[in-house]
């Protein structure tokens, strides 16, 4: 075979050959089509200009599209003389006579392959090229090709981004090789979240500028008051100018609006006794009280600062006013649970397992709250014990409340502290059966008891020796058949030597008993000799 | 007989006019026909049968016959050897065949001057058909006799060897059933029939028509309508037929598609084949294929051609492994599979 393009031994397979590349370029041009269509889309979807790339990866297909058709190849055209053959029934002739022709086998006009290629030359004239093989193009992507040029043409009517800015960000940021958001979050959630790393950043001074700016504007949500609370205190004191202390007074402050934003008077209490300590510096009382009024949102910010005014109106210094308000505070949370006696009002977190090990700690002294239980079952998550100075904690009622809901050693779970309700979660409850509807519940109709304990136990059979088996499985059995029971038995009694004194009468036992067995009078063969 | 009787080699193909090859087709097709219609005169239907002992005939092959009693193979071979007037032997296979009852004997010879000489005396063996009747039958020591002369198309007997005048065309049957007490033939002995074709039972058309000829009182007999000439040109005119490369490398495909491991090996082949077709499988598929492309009126052999001869010619050449010896699975349809595989020329 020679190594240079053969030449087709009828103009019909040429043309079979060229028809054949049409068909492939339009199916390889849809597709590409479709493909360079998507790469030009997708930029002006993102609101951005052609990249250079997918520019070059247009011409580059392009030029290889263009290659793919005219490029011409040993085998093509016995390629499309094969076709012919398939489309036509034309049993191989028009391919073998083209491998016939490019191998100059039929050359001389003589020969059996001379006289092939003449019939096949003969019959191709009578062939139409376009009935072999039509011009085709699969539907589906020619469908795809036309949406995707009417695209391109309607597109640049369009002025701006197709898509949000946000989804653009992200799409940038998915092609950029970013990496991939864990868990899906919405774009205002990332947004906040990149505003509040903002606001932590920065220094309260530079909030406050801000603030004072109208850039940070305060927000509106009832769930974000602590935050508000804590502007505002932050705006109070630049304006009243604590100087050196208005940090630790900052601190005090923001904890305290913490806390009385989570109605948790204990913290609460805690807080002061900080702010107290900070407010040792000089502070006229007329500071304090404006500053408790800009404090003063919500029932136990109204509650506090008016019972703070009364003291520093009762002539009490501003130190010694925080002081006792905070002394009245934990003395309320004292009556509300018995706490331990001994040690300074501080808190001290231990970690309750809910299997009784949560042994109660007090502050100083370490002895344990009078009315906590050792080892209360029932006690879970963490519990805050605080106790007074002086004050021993009460033994716990036994309504106080259902166990493990507890804010202090024996404290009832609801109890009030400036008169809002305790929000820890209750876990554990002891379960409860109600009382009958026509009777009043009574206290004993509380089930409170631990786990029972059962003892469980599973049929079995004493494991004997195995003779003692084969001799009952033996002694079940009788070989001997029913018909000749009597006859044996006969036998037997026959044979038997004849015993005098008392046994004689055992053999000639009426009902055919034999000695020994059941029923029968005398003893039998095991029996002792009389 | 004596050895100078041994006939030449026939001549190479010259180039000849598309005059004389289309007369040659011609003249091809005529013969097969009058074959066919003298042979169908006698037996009924199995025209397919018919058609591939004259395809082996014609492509210097020999052909195994597979069926059960009573559906007429003898009945076949004989009306085909009547009909080509060719001559015509036939020997039953039985365990205590000798091959010296194959392919003849020395026998001790007295001269007119008294002196005892060896004389050869040829056994059934020369002649043109044979009908190696129930072959699975005889042992081994005899089948060998046979399959060499098959092969070789010569005897050899003491030192001496004797050429088979040619055409030599065995047909030899064998009973599916019934196999205890036989020799199956060994697989490279199978690898010597062209084709192994099977033998159905006929229709209901078919066996009245059976019923109709062989139970009045006039029994048609066949003439030959071909004689051995005739024979040895359509012998000729077979090799003549050119096969163009794409074709016949479909027919390798199909030939390796028998290979397990082999590149174009099927699924099924790879797990119940043992051995798949020799060389001899190729060579018997093109063969084939050219003699169906001269009955089809064509000077040159398609792929239609090769692949209506994978059945006949590759069936016999599969060995099964444990396996598919255990499935029992059929080697028509492990051909089935691979033909179905393979993709056409030029595709």
């Amino acid at each position: 075979m020679s190594n240079s393009r053969p030449a087709p031994f009828h103009p019909l397979v040429r043309e079979l050959d060229r028809r054949l590349r049409l068909t492939r370029l339009s199916r390889d041009l849809a597709w590409a089509l479709g493909g360079v269509g998507l790469a030009l889309l997708a930029p002006r979807i993102l609101g951005e200009g052609m990249p250079a790339l997918t520019a070059a990866v247009a011409l580059v297909g392009a030029g290889a599209l263009a290659f793919r058709y005219f490029r011409r190849t040993p085998a093509d055209l016995g390629r499309a003389a094969a076709a012919g053959d398939r489309s036509g029934d034309l049993s191989d002739e028009l391919g073998s006579a083209q491998w016939f022709s490019e191998n100059e086998l039929g050359e001389n006009g003589a020969g059996w392959e001379a006289y092939q290629v003449a019939r096949a030359r003969r019959r191709a004239d009578d062939l139409e090229a376009a009935a072999l093989t039509p011009l085709t193009a699969p539907r589906p992507t020619l469908y795809a090709a036309a949406s995707v040029v009417v695209l391109l043409a309607v597109l640049p009517l369009v002025e701006g981004p197709l898509v949000s800015d946000a989804l653009r960000a992200r799409l940038s940021g998915s092609f950029g090789g970013g990496e991939p958001a864990e868990e899906p979050t919405t774009a205002r959630d990332e947004t906040e979240d990149a505003d509040d790393a903002r606001t932590e950043a920065r220094s309260p001074e530079e909030v406050l500028a801000e603030l004072r700016a109208g850039e940070l504007p305060l927000p509106e949500e009832p769930g974000d008051d602590a935050e508000a609370l804590r502007a505002a205190l932050a705006e109070a004191m630049e304006e009243r100018a604590f100087g050196e202390t208005s940090e630790e007074v900052t601190a005090a402050l923001a904890g305290l609006a913490e806390a009385l934003d989570s109605a948790d008077g204990l913290a609460a209490s805690e807080w002061l006794d900080d702010l107290a300590e900070a407010m040792r510096a000089a502070n006229t009382p007329e500071e304090l009280r404006e500053l408790l009024e800009s404090l003063g949102a919500g029932a136990e910010g109204d509650a506090a600062a008016a019972e703070m005014m009364e003291l520093m109106e009762s002539g009490m210094s501003a130190e010694e006013a925080f002081q006792q308000l905070a002394e009245n505070m934990q003395a309320a949370n004292g009556q509300q649970g018995a706490g331990p006696g001994e040690g300074d009002a501080q808190s001290m977190p231990f970690p309750g397992d809910g299997e009784g090990g949560g042994q109660p700690q007090s502050g100083d002294g370490g002895e344990p709250a009078a009315g906590m239980p050792q080892g209360a079952s029932g006690m879970s998550g963490q519990v805050q014990m605080v106790s007074a100075e002086g004050q021993m904690g009460a033994p716990m009622p036994l309504d106080a409340g259902p166990a493990g809901n507890m804010t202090g050693p024996g404290g009832g779970g609801e109890s009030e502290v400036f008169g809002a309700v305790t929000s820890l979660e209750v876990q554990l409850e002891m379960e409860a059966i109600p009382a009958p509807l026509d009777e009043e519940p009574v206290p004993e109709q509380m089930v409170e008891r631990q786990s029972r304990r059962e003892d469980a136990s599973v049929a079995y059979d004493s494991v004997r020796p195995l003779e003692e088996y084969a001799d009952e499985a033996a002694a079940r059995s009788n070989p001997i058949p029913a018909g000749l029971r009597p006859l044996v038995r006969a036998y037997f009694l026959m044979i038997r030597e004849t015993a005098t004194g008392p046994d004689e009468n055992a053999d000639d036992a009426p009902d055919g008993t034999a000695p020994g067995a059941p029923g029968a009078t005398g003893p039998g063969p095991d029996a002792p000799p009389s | 007989m004596t050895p100078d009787t041994a006939l030449a080699d026939p001549p190479a193909p010259a180039a000849v006019s598309p005059d004389e090859i289309e007369r040659r087709t011609a003249e091809f097709r005529e013969r097969h026909d009058r074959i066919q219609q003298e042979v169908g005169r006698i037996i009924v239907g199995n025209r397919e049968v018919v058609s591939g002992i004259v395809t082996c005939l014609l492509t210097r092959g020999h052909v195994l016959l597979e069926g059960i009693p009573g559906l007429g193979k003898t009945k076949i071979v004989q009306t085909l050897a009547d009909a080509m007037h060719l001559k015509f032997n036939r020997i039953q296979f039985t365990p205590d065949l000798m091959p010296g009852d194959i392919v003849g004997t020395n026998v001790v010879r007295e001269t007119d001057t008294g002196a005892k000489v060896l004389d050869f005396q040829p056994g059934p063996i020369f002649c043109n058909l044979m009908l190696a009747d129930e072959v699975n039958r005889a042992t081994p020591k005899s089948q060998s006799a046979l399959l060499e002369a098959m092969q070789e198309k010569s005897v050899s007997v003491g030192n001496t060897t004797y050429r088979l005048e040619e055409p030599f065309f065995v047909m030899a049957t064998q009973n599916p059933i019934e196999l205890e007490g036989t020799y199956p033939l060994p697989e490279a002995q199978m690898d010597r029939f062209l084709m192994k074709l099977r033998i159905g039972y006929p229709n209901q058309k078919e066996l009245g028509e059976i019923v109709d000829r062989t139970t009045s009182v006039e029994e048609p007999k066949a003439v030959a309508v071909v004689d051995r000439d005739e024979v040895l040109e359509m012998r000729q005119t077979v090799l003549s037929v050119p096969v163009a490369r794409p074709v016949q490398d479909y027919a390798i495909r199909l030939t390796m598609g028998t290979h397990p491991g082999s590149e174009y090996a099927h699924t099924l082949t790879n797990r119940y084949v043992k051995f798949g077709a020799s060389p001899r499988g190729t060579q018997a598929l093109v063969l084939s294929g050219k003699v169906r492309a001269l009955l089809a009126g064509r000077a040159h052999v398609s792929g239609d051609d090769i692949r209506d001869s994978v059945l006949p010619t590759l069936r016999h050449r599969l060995l099964l492994n444990f396996e598919g010896e255990a499935d029992k699975v059929d080697t028509d349809d492990i051909l089935r599979e691979i033909v179905e595989s393979i993709a056409p020329p030029g595709a």
